[in-house]
């Protein structure tokens, strides 16, 4: 046992090694981009899988958090002048507050009651985004939006953006998982499964819920932080419905509740478009027909393909059988 | 006022397309307690299919219309053979079947994308532009037509229900799916007449909203969802007429909000209303109170 | 003063009186049993005593305390737990999990020790995690700790049930059918671990069909049929009860049996 979390420790060890090298490791300028997306999009995906699929709370308006975290950072920063690591910080707070007070009265409704309420919000963010030009310039947008500075360094190259977009990208995966391996995580997991045992046990279900949701909702507005100050412009037309259909798929993909499922999914996801560059009209189609096969196909989640989990379901595919027999009695 | 009157047929008149694509999403509620997100894009589909039919393959509309609906009602009730059938099987999870269903909404909407192309095309009509005068303003023979033929199809739609025995099936789904199946009913069965029906009032809806506007394009389905969605809220889902009762009230709100606010705000108007009924009254108008079974 | 006293409790939904003028009481260290024909109204007396319903009328005492009426995540803390009669358990998570949901009101440390990781937290789970596989070992599960919960036997998981109930260091278990669907051997095992249960500082309320059972472990019984209390009494005199034979085989049936 003991063995075992040296192994996980010294690979995970490793593998952060690899991931911090890559932009010395590699200089082309296209594959850091797409390395800093695949940063954010997995910290979009992960914050996600909180909600829908550890909580089994199906959201589709993540993409709003997102946009009110980008266009809520770049605006503090270009008004006020904040330094940019306040700005994450401010945009988070400001997602996950919106969260809170969407969550309370949409989390009482469920499966697609919430999902309606959440692309009618997702909705309802982009057209304030568009039509509130005196703050937002609508359709326009906003440029010139100033690059990080990170103790006395101002980020310009794409090695550091990816450096910053990764450390960010670690935080909230350490956050999420530390999470998943507490009380709040287990009760989200219950709460999915069954929300009236969950209460009988004691779980404040809809409490729960919703700081699941104002958690997620701050995530994504750090990844959107994230975004507006590596593109140095934005507009309403990133933070569209289609994109929160794409993060989504991203969640089911990976297998809904597990985190390195998610990020995986998000990394595919991201790549596969890039190097599949003629077949970006395809890939709408694509993330549909991957939602069904995934929902179809055998396993909801990947976790039961995992080889020493499926030792563990072997040996209880017997003990199955015999569940079968009983409820044939029953 | 003439103005005001001219608003108010405007929006009996898309609200007469809400009603009828509201049904559909009505009857799945209420037999499968699913959301339909497919449902939407049938109704895309319906507009298109009679586009294909009757513009480019010079089918006579009299002819096309009936086709297309019906096609489009197969291609619900197949729709449903192949993503829903096997996860009600299986007893999957609700949020399986729901991704399900926004899966294939996205495959068809981008299907059609790339069959159609993205730009939006002019759609046939009947009786061009012909308009008659009544009450001293402009009708036009489309308007007419919509408005007596969702009312002939609700009347028609309303005697099956309550009058047939594949109406009575459905209800009684609608009430116990399993002590129904236990009493001989196919269930099955039930939900595939269920999802035809729904898809082919959903094709009808499209068409003539179509008409009414003389264009198509792919984007119609995503924008008429939440509106059609927010109609059967509002009137209460699993209730047919109040599917009818909430379409007509989104249509009317809808249009008196693009004329007396700005048009900014018209597609607003629906989520808002969707919000303000799930947190005042989640029932909906005609809605029955549900007790938490435990 | 009983442990439990519920007096005149009322229930009726949409002018059908499911539960009217109930009253009964728990003691300390008591297996106390409610029996009545299906339909009788005895899932509702547990929905209302655990919050699921609301009282229309009435007062539930819970150790001097008035407890109707609150929402049902309070009646844990309150030491009042309860099990269903069609099993709710996780069961997409291990049997661990199970039980570790069960004890969570008992787990201490907050979200951000969560977040953080602190030492606290790490302790807590640590020691809820000992509890967890204590509760399992005391029920000879612990084989099972790592498996799905939807994986084992039916029998096993209506155990698994009872002991997630009681990891939550109830005072009061509220037990709803639990032998339902097992067989004559599972139930015998069942009626020796209930008959154990207040020896380990539980009382017991349950509802269960299987006469057998609830005449050899109550140590006192309520009757109802169609919302009302018929009867009560040892399980002698409940066996000989004229009204609660009628209550199950009817009128002409009870005359029947006479007659044959």
């Amino acid at each position: 046992m003991r063995q075992k979390k040296y192994v996980t420790i010294i690979l995970t060890l490793l593998l952060m090694i690899l991931l911090y090298s890559i932009p010395v490791l590699i200089s082309s300028q296209y594959v850091l981009r797409i390395c800093v997306y695949v940063c954010i999009y997995s910290i979009l995906a992960c914050s996600l899988n909180l909600i829908a699929g550890v909580c089994g709370q199906i959201s589709m308006g993540h993409a709003a958090f997102y946009g009110i975290g980008a266009y809520g950072s770049a605006l503090v920063c270009i008004n006020y002048g904040i330094p940019w690591v306040l700005c994450v910080l401010i945009a988070a707070l400001l997602s996950g507050m919106v969260g809170m007070f969407i969550g309370i009265p949409a989390l009482k409704l469920s499966g697609g009651y919430l999902v309606i309420c959440t692309v009618g919000f997702g909705e309802l963010v982009r057209l304030i985004l568009l039509n509130w030009v005196s703050l937002t310039r609508g359709p326009m947008g906003i440029v010139n939006i100033p690059r990080p500075v990170i103790f006395n360094t101002k980020i310009k190259t794409g090695g550091q953006y990816y450096i910053v977009a990764l450390t960010l990208f670690v935080i909230i995966y350490i956050i999420l998982h530390n999470i998943l391996n507490s009380k709040f995580g287990r009760n989200l997991k219950a709460i999915k499964e069954d929300e009236i045992a969950a209460e009988t046990m004691g779980i404040r279900v809809h409490r729960e819920k919703v700081i699941a949701f104002a958690v997620s909702a701050a995530m994504a507005g750090a990844a959107g932080a994230m975004l507006a100050h590596y593109m140095l412009f934005i507009s309403p037309t990133i933070f569209v419905g289609d994109f929160s259909t794409t993060i989504l798929s991203m969640v089911v993909l990976g297998g809904m509740g597990s985190m390195p499922g998610s990020v995986i999914a998000a990394t595919l996801l991201t790549v596969i478009p890039e190097a599949l560059r003629g077949l970006d009209k395809y890939r709408m189609l694509i993330y549909g027909l991957l939602l069904i096969c995934m929902m179809l196909g055998k396993n909801v989640s990947w976790e039961s393909t995992i080889p020493g989990r499926k030792l563990a379901s072997m040996k209880t595919a017997v003990l199955t059988k015999h569940i079968k027999n009983r409820k044939g009695v029953k | 006022m003439r103005n005001f009157l001219a608003y108010t047929v405007n929006g009996l008149v898309l609200g007469s397309t809400y009603a009828l694509t509201a049904i559909g999403y009505s009857m799945v509620y209420g037999i499968l307690e699913l959301v339909n997100f497919t449902h939407s894009t049938i109704y895309m589909v319906g507009a298109y299919l009679f586009y294909i039919l009757a513009v480019l393959c010079h089918i006579p509309m009299l002819l096309a219309f009936p086709l297309s609906v019906i096609l489009t009602g197969i291609l619900g009730a197949v729709n449903e053979r192949i993503t829903i059938r096997p996860l009600r099987a299986k007893n999957r999870p609700k949020f399986a079947m729901l991704i399900c269903t926004i899966g294939t909404s996205i495959v068809l909407q981008n299907l059609f994308f790339l069959l159609m192309g993205s730009e939006t095309k002019q759609y046939p009509t009947i009786a061009e532009n012909k308009a008659i005068m009544v009450l001293g303003f402009n009708v036009t023979i489309v308007q007419i037509v919509i408005v007596v033929t969702t009312v002939l199809l609700l009347i028609a739609f309303t005697l099956f229900i309550n009058r047939t025995k594949m109406g009575m099936a459905m209800r009684a789904c609608a009430q116990d799916t399993e002590a129904t199946e236990l009493m001989g009913v196919s269930v099955d069965y039930v939900v595939s007449l269920t999802f035809f029906i729904g898809s082919a009032l959903a094709a009808v809806a499209g068409v003539m909203g179509c008409m009414s506007y003389r264009s198509v394009d792919c984007s119609i389905g995503a924008a008429i969802g939440t509106k059609t969605f927010a109609s059967t809220v509002l009137g209460g889902i699993g209730v047919f007429t109040g599917g009818v009762l909430g379409g007509l009230i989104i249509g009317l709100t809808e249009v008196y909000t693009a004329a007396y606010i700005g048009s900014n705000y018209r597609n607003i108007t629906a989520f808002v209303i969707l919000i303000l009924v799930l947190f005042i009254k989640p029932t909906g108008l005609l809605g029955k109170k549900v007790l938490k079974k435990v | 003063m009983g442990l439990l006293s519920v007096n005149g409790i009322c229930k009726s939904f949409g002018g059908l009186a499911a539960v009217s003028d109930m009253s009964f009481e728990v003691s300390n260290g008591q297996i106390i049993s409610i029996i009545g024909p299906n339909g009788a109204g005895k899932t509702t007396v547990f929905n209302l005593l655990t919050g699921f319903y609301e009282c229309d009328e009435g007062s539930i005492i819970f150790r001097e305390e008035e407890i109707s009426n609150l929402p049902p995540y309070e009646y844990v803390n309150k030491k009042l737990t309860r099990t269903f009669q069609n099993l709710k358990l996780f069961p997409n998570m291990t049997v661990l999990e199970n039980v570790l949901i069960g004890y969570q009101s008992c787990i201490t440390y907050s979200r951000l020790d969560a977040i953080l990781n602190t030492r606290k937290k790490r302790l807590g789970e640590q020691k809820a995690r000992e509890k967890a596989m204590e509760v399992l070992q005391s029920i000879d599960m612990e084989q099972y700790a790592m498996e799905k919960c939807s994986s084992l036997p039916y029998g096993v998981q209506k155990q698994l049930e009872i002991a997630r109930a009681m990891v939550s260091d109830p005072q009061l278990l509220l037990l709803d059918e639990p032998a339902a669907g097992l067989n004559p051997q599972e139930t015998e095992q069942l009626a020796v671990f209930i008959k154990g249960l207040p020896a380990k500082g539980y009382s017991v309320l349950l509802i269960e069909h299987d006469m057998s059972l609830v005449m050899s472990i109550s140590d006192y019984i309520y009757v109802m049929d169609y919302g009302k209390l018929i009867a009560q009494g040892v399980p002698e005199d409940v066996q000989q009860n004229e009204q609660v034979i009628e209550a199950y085989i009817g009128r002409g049936g009870f005359k029947h049996v006479i007659g044959s």
